[in-house]
């Protein structure tokens, strides 16, 4: 494994490693949320632990996935509070139309929408896979867990929103979406 | 990979991913105005402050410990002498060391008790003259209310209650006989069912 240029416990190191990683990490915030504001909040309030643990980082780990890691565990806790905070939202507006969020609805695409309601650790699984073209080794270092753990979460994941997404023939929101998912033979 | 019928499911979702939310871009990458940056310049700023937090309450607690033993050893001598003044308090114990060491034999040690019985002595006639000052005091007819005992405002007739109207409240009622004039207002008994 290539020496890594960061050095844990340096300020300018976490510096430099911030400007490179931000926008990954962000990106796998907001699929996981699925909302661009609750992303902005987790992703500092994921470089703000790591920076806090940032002497305790071991040189062997990647330092991407580390943070991932951290920035994972803080959209897993978001989602969690989220869920609480809507079912309030839900008896709030009981009856009441929703007004449609435009910022909300550019990121309301079938996929996104279907990954948010997967668990927050199959969704950061398809989303390191599949967006960041991590293999499967560095998610389950990235996510401290198994390899085998991290194949079944895809395979699952990946069966649940096929499942799902092929059900919906039509595309709810987004018309011209490339995504059409065929039925499953 | 998966796919079924010619159709790649994994390339599906990473074309999808990559379209909604791939070139998103974050606010700034800028490490200045990130939470961590601000948590570390604030950070080292607070944590110096709750070690001056920390240090102030030691000192406070030890100034306050001084006063109060400094205040202890000023009642306590004040309770010796029977005077308050630390100039009186002093000399009496000044001459009391110095009429001990002369009482003391050669290499001979331990004066405590002898400054001690000697300030109790001098205590005792302090405060003998000063219950006399205080008794002839209490019939003086300008004294304040508050300088007497019990520091509770009277009636008495030459006193001069501070913002007080010089008459009583019309809802006191009067003294019944055989009260002392500077008692508190008596109460009559409410009528019992």
């Amino acid at each position: 494994m290539p020496r890594s240029p960061y050095l844990p416990g340096d300020k300018t190191s976490f510096d430099a490693l911030y400007r490179e990683t931000y926008t990954r990490v962000f990106r796998t915030l907001v699929s996981i949320t699925g909302d661009r504001a609750a992303a902005e909040d987790c992703a500092q309030d994921a470089f703000l632990q790591a920076f806090k643990a940032w002497k305790k980082w071991k040189q062997d780990a990647p330092a991407e996935a580390w943070v991932h890691r951290i920035a994972i565990n803080t959209a897993i806790s978001y989602r969690r509070k989220q869920r609480l905070r809507e079912v309030g939202e839900l008896i709030r507006r009981l009856g009441r139309p929703v007004a449609a969020d435009p910022e909300a609805r550019a990121l309301d695409s079938d996929l996104l929408r279907e990954l948010r309601r997967l668990p927050a650790k199959q969704a950061a699984v398809i989303v390191l896979r599949h967006l960041h073209g991590y293999t499967n080794r560095e998610i389950a270092a990235a996510l401290g867990v198994p390899e085998s753990t991290i194949a079944t979460r895809l395979m699952v994941a990946k069966r649940t929103l096929r499942a799902r997404l092929g059900g919906a023939r039509e595309p709810i929101t987004d018309t011209s979406s490339p995504l059409r998912v065929p039925p499953i033979e | 990979m998966n796919t079924s019928g010619g159709f790649d499911f994994d390339n599906l979702i990473e074309h999808e991913l990559e379209r909604s939310v791939g070139r998103l871009q974050g606010p700034s990458p800028a490490p200045a105005q990130s939470a961590y940056h601000a948590a570390a310049t604030g950070g080292s700023m607070s944590g110096f402050s709750s070690f001056t937090d920390a240090a102030s309450v030691k000192v406070g607690v030890a100034l306050a410990t001084a006063a109060l033993m400094v205040a202890g050893g000023a009642v306590a001598a004040s309770a010796a002498t029977g005077s308050a003044d630390p100039g009186v308090w002093g000399k009496t114990v000044t001459a009391a060391v110095s009429s001990c060491k002369d009482k003391l034999a050669d290499g001979q040690h331990g004066i405590g008790s002898c400054v001690s019985a000697v300030a109790k002595q001098h205590g005792v006639e302090e405060r003998a003259e000063h219950s006399a000052a205080s008794s002839a005091r209490q019939n003086h007819p300008t004294k304040k209310p508050n300088d007497i005992p019990g520091n509770k405002p009277t009636n008495h007739p030459g006193g001069k209650p501070s913002g007080m109207p010089p008459n009583p409240p019309s809802t006191v009622p009067p003294a019944g006989q055989g009260t002392h004039p500077t008692g508190p207002p008596v109460t009559p008994p409410s009528p019992r069912p």
